[in-house]
């Protein structure tokens, strides 16, 4: 036996999957990226985070807890009017902010999860697809995937910036992450 | 999208289109994108064909709203399950128990109606979040604290009428309890407030909880009798200050006269936070636990309490500790704490160990290092804390608890410890199925829940092994005297069946009761195990 605090720290990293796994069809449309959400606790968030705004998408940072970022910045927004938002983050920052988002009826809409191996290499699963982000592309950028996926969903956004999806723009390779990732659109 | 049982399509597209005319058509939900956010997320039957489903959604904002909502579905013999924010995830969140219910989303009524400083409460409607209640105070500057649950997103209403509870002072964390008066909208359509709010103009409806008569609060917790669309609770005075301490015994047994103490300080008074018991020889779920523990925790058969104890006193790591939060003015939660050390020192061998006290409001840097919602602060931080990491390597997909009610004392738990060694290769065939627990729950004055948390996944063989194990430990358990307090839609019946007494004579009450508020049962069915009387399985 433990404590009921202890229980809870471990228990809380038993949280969902987005429902969008079932969800299978890849955002046709341009949309308007309001912000992009990434756990800066994690080298290869930062460079997503920072390929992102680059492209004139702001961003937003958490440290796992999503909590500030609702209350300060998404609740006030999306009461008002629901916005697309994008992210690298944590399985549980993912799944609270799908949560979150059914309250306006948005929803995943592309959802891949990126995690280290042992021996250092990267297993990409793209579990709701993203037209030009399938798993093959990101083995293919190699240590250079955060920013190419940054790349590519910033490519949706109608607030785009001059830099194109070229290998310059898929800067900095990322340190070593325990931590599985997960990267993903929520819109309408 | 599954229709309801027994229902015409010809009656539900009637019903649903006399719903669009009194809620308006953008709030009625029928597209099988727009009912899918509705799933239940920890659902242990997700993607199979048992998994509960709704058929609709319909999203009143007002109470004139639901009372007209109620009265179509009643016409048209549609069954409605009401959700408030329907985030109770561990206890069955937005789904209903009868597939092809219609869900009454009540998010929209989102009104922090009231909140009093003087005399300390709120009256609010079902959509208001912990996080909108506590926003209402905050920008008011208001010197009253909400009690929330760990996850701050859940409705006021819909936790307190799930039987929740939270982490401040008793008997603010009993939410249920802590309530004061209810406006409720009955299966019929007719609208009812009890306690002195049926009296018209009364302004002592949060004042008084009992009113006049018989005292009909309780038929609706925990239960499908109405629909709740207003309700009052008592909120907690911001204290002045906070301070805890923790008691720390090294043998086995000492958790007899531990809880005998606990209970005593808690019935006397003295100490009113969430109180905890631990167990730190076992050594918790992390890497650095004493590898002698875990070497003797992985024998067959596990510890024996005389081995662990051999380790506790020797190494001087607690076998239990006890830690009792307070809240008060700063002299009177001083003296409390010398009480309890004075009476924790009857345990002989026994250290405690006492925090800082703290003053409030706490700073911001205080905040930011504390347990936010011992202080009335809700928050997401409890989903924060874990990942697929080396240490974690597969995380699954929600939980489910089984939490039943104990006994408060010392030998309970000891009882159940050796319960679940007996029982657990039984349950589990010999194989892993990740359960973690028992743990001990204080939080409930008076009594203990030994709670066990099943993780569910998306691999419907293990779900399949996980259900049928939470229903045998429900059964098990409920053959000790030992019953589950709430628990998700999928074992409602189970766990109703454990309250046996007298061939089931609160059930048959309950049914009584049903068939007399909502004969044609429209109203979420099989809540609880109460079935209306058409869908009722014949019993022997």
């Amino acid at each position: 036996m433990t404590s009921r605090r202890e229980f809870l720290r471990a228990t809380a990293v038993l949280s969902s999957v987005p429902l969008s796994v079932s969800a299978g069809v890849a955002i046709e449309v341009p949309l308007t990226l309001s912000a992009v959400v990434i756990d800066n606790r994690y080298a290869a968030a930062r460079v997503f985070g920072t390929r992102a705004q680059r492209a004139g998408i702001t961003q937003r940072a958490i440290q796992g807890d999503i909590t500030d970022l609702w209350l300060a910045d998404l609740h006030p927004q999306w009461q008002s009017k629901p916005a697309a938002i994008a992210g690298l983050t944590a399985r549980p920052a993912l799944f609270c902010l799908e949560q979150l988002a059914w309250d306006y009826r948005m929803r995943v809409s592309y959802h891949a999860e990126h995690r280290a191996q042992p021996d250092g290499t990267m297993v990409h699963t793209v579990h709701v697809p993203l037209r030009g982000l399938s798993a093959v592309e990101l083995v293919a950028a190699g240590a250079a995937w955060p920013g190419y996926a940054a790349g590519a969903i910033s490519r949706l956004s109608a607030t785009r910036s001059a830099c194109g999806p070229s290998a310059a723009c898929m800067e900095g390779s990322v340190g070593d992450d325990e931590v599985t990732l997960h990267s993903w659109v929520i819109a309408a | 999208m599954k229709l309801p049982q027994g229902v015409a399509q010809a009656d539900f597209d009637n019903a649903t289109a006399k719903w669009k005319v009194a809620v308006g058509a953008e709030w009625v939900f029928t597209s099988d994108e727009d009912v899918t956010l509705y799933r239940d997320a920890y659902s242990p039957f997700f993607g199979e064909e048992e998994e509960r489903m709704a058929s609709a959604a319909v999203a009143p904002s007002t109470t004139e709203e639901v009372q007209a909502v109620v009265r179509i579905a009643n016409e048209h013999g549609i069954p409605l399950y009401p959700i408030s924010t329907g985030r109770n995830l561990g206890y069955g969140g937005s789904a209903p128990v009868l597939t092809g219910s219609v869900v009454l989303d009540l998010k929209r009524m989102n009104r922090v109606l009231e909140v009093s400083e003087s005399n300390a409460f709120a009256l609010v409607e079902p959509g208001v979040s912990y996080f909108d209640l506590h926003k209402h105070i905050e920008d008011r500057g208001l010197k009253v604290w909400i009690d929330c649950p760990d996850p701050g997103w859940g409705s006021v209403i819909g936790n307190a009428l799930d039987g929740g509870a939270g982490w401040t002072a008793w008997p603010f964390r009993d939410h249920f309890g802590a309530h004061c008066g209810m406006e409720v909208v009955l299966p019929n359509g007719d609208l009812v407030r009890t306690g002195m709010g049926a009296i018209p103009n009364s302004k002592s409806w949060q004042h008084n909880k009992w009113g006049y008569g018989p005292w009909v609060d309780g038929l609706f917790r925990q239960s499908n009798m109405g629909v709740v669309t207003k309700m009052g609770f008592w909120l907690m005075p911001r204290p002045q200050a906070y301070i805890s301490g923790t008691a720390r015994v090294y043998r086995h047994k000492d958790i007899i006269p531990l809880i005998e103490i606990l209970s005593l300080l808690e019935n006397e008074q003295v100490v009113n936070g969430s109180t905890s018991v631990g167990n730190p020889i076992v050594g918790g779920f992390g890497p650095g636990a004493d590898p002698d523990v875990q070497a003797l925790l992985r024998r067959p058969g596990g510890a024996t309490p005389e081995a662990l104890e051999a380790i506790a006193v020797a190494r001087q790591i607690p076998y239990w500790t006890c830690t009792i939060p307070t809240y008060g003015p700063e002299k009177v939660v001083r003296a409390k704490m010398d009480y309890a050390k004075e009476k924790f020192a009857e345990i002989a061998g026994s250290t405690f160990v006492e925090t800082d006290l703290l003053r409030m409001p706490l700073s911001a840097a205080q905040l930011e290092k504390a347990h936010k919602v011992d202080f009335g602060v809700p928050n997401l931080a409890t989903f924060s804390i874990g990942s697929r990491t080396t240490f974690n390597p597969n995380p699954t997909s929600g939980h489910l608890w089984f939490s039943p009610i104990v006994p408060r004392s010392g030998e309970a738990i000891i009882e159940f410890q050796r319960f679940y060694a007996e029982h657990l290769q039984e349950i589990t065939a010999g194989e892993n199925l990740g359960f973690l627990g028992p743990i001990t729950l204080t939080n409930w004055e008076r009594s203990l829940v030994l709670m066990i948390m099943f993780p569910i996944s998306r691999d419907k063989v293990q779900n399949r092994k996980i259900r049928d194990a939470f229903r045998r430990w429900v059964k098990l358990a409920g053959d000790r005297g030992w019953g589950e307090y709430r628990t998700a839609p999928s074992f409602m019946d189970d766990v109703a069946e454990t309250y046996s007494f007298n061939n089931g004579a609160l059930r048959r009450l309950h049914e009584t009761i049903k068939d007399a508020v909502d004969p044609k049962g429209i109203l979420s069915a099989g809540r609880y195990g109460i079935w209306p009387r058409h869908l009722r399985k014949p019993r022997a």
